[in-house]
């Protein structure tokens, strides 16, 4: 019952991802956030630099993708949280799999 | 909140990594000492949510967006060293596929949104609990408030950069002044989607909550 709850939970997350992403792509405001905003009304938002990755496939979440907007922004999003996904399982998989290595050392030492 | 390269020179810029980085160590260490086995996919999750939560931008004002930090969210849900390295993953990401935040910013910016949004934000939500009536229906209006409070200063902390590094000649106060008031708009919506969040995690499995106190853990309106 428990595990059941917590799988629940696990699906409850991803599935809440999911509705962002679907929100993301269809109502998300493309006014630009706090800091940007600003930065234009401050008059240095000419000081930032061209990004690294500014002509990368995903950049801006999707505009340099071809299609449609709502289904750029979708794709760009699901491929994100893929990879967040697989990348902070592989993070704290390796920061568990750390401590009880060093635990066990300690212990045996 | 993404702050690009250019806005802050690299010396500061450089300093600031040095410190993300130390935060980030402690994070591995302290995460390690609790996490357990069954908990890892839960935190991987959280991060794929936050990421995914922070794409939705929300009309704040007339001209304006805001978006979820998540660092409070994911501080109650996991702790908030795990908070911290939750946010970091998410800031990783953006930042290399997504060309959001710059990658010379990359410290800032986890300054900013894990050290003082997460673990900062963190320290709110048990001031808050502690002085909160011992409910369950508390944890999650403190961690609303305390979410509320940690966007604020996540913005001071990009203030506090740019007094020591900004590269544009900006009035410090006037930036201040901005740069508070737009967040602490922001910050309602950061509230309101952290409580409805948590509020519905602690109804479901109070038990997962990592921030949620021994009297919330069983389904009781009143205990204590």
């Amino acid at each position: 019952m428990r595990d059941r709850r917590y799988r629940f939970l696990l699906v409850g997350l991803l599935a809440a991802a999911f509705l962002s992403i679907a929100v993301a792509s269809h109502f998300a405001s493309t006014d630009p956030d706090g800091l940007e905003f600003v930065a234009e009304r401050q008059g240095f938002s000419d000081t930032a630099e061209t990004h690294l990755v500014e002509d990368g496939p995903l950049a801006g979440y999707g505009e340099n993708l071809a299609g449609s907007d709502g289904m750029n922004t979708a794709i760009a999003g699901l491929l994100g949280v893929a990879v967040t996904s697989i990348l902070g399982y592989g993070v704290f998989w390796l920061v568990r799999r750390h401590a009880s290595n060093r635990h066990r050392t300690a212990a045996s030492g | 909140m993404h702050i690009p390269d250019g806005f802050i020179n690299g010396a500061t810029s450089a300093g600031f990594g040095v410190v993300a980085a130390g935060g980030v160590g402690a994070a591995v260490r302290q995460t390690g000492r609790y996490l357990s086995e069954r908990q890892v996919p839960l935190a991987g999750l959280v991060a794929a949510f936050v990421f995914a939560a922070q794409m939705v931008n929300f009309p704040v004002a007339a001209g304006m967006s805001g978006h979820l930090l998540g660092g409070v969210l994911a501080a109650v849900l996991v702790g908030p060293w795990a908070g911290l390295l939750v946010i970091s993953v998410v800031l990783v990401v953006q930042g290399m596929f997504f060309a959001d935040g710059g990658l010379t910013a990359l410290g800032l910016t986890i300054v900013n949104m894990g050290l003082l949004g997460a673990v900062g934000g963190y320290a709110f939500y048990r001031v808050l609990l502690h002085v909160l009536p011992k409910r369950a229906k508390s944890v999650g209006l403190a961690a609303g408030v305390a979410a509320f409070l940690s966007v604020p200063l996540a913005a001071l902390g990009f203030v506090i950069q740019f007094a020591m590094g900004g590269t544009a000649d900006v009035a410090l106060g006037v930036l201040l002044a901005a740069m508070l008031g737009t967040h602490v708009l922001i910050g309602v919506g950061e509230g309101i989607l952290t409580a409805l969040v948590i509020g519905s995690v602690m109804s479901s499995r109070a038990d997962i909550v990592y921030g949620a106190p021994a009297y919330a853990g069983v389904r009781t309106e009143e205990l204590v």
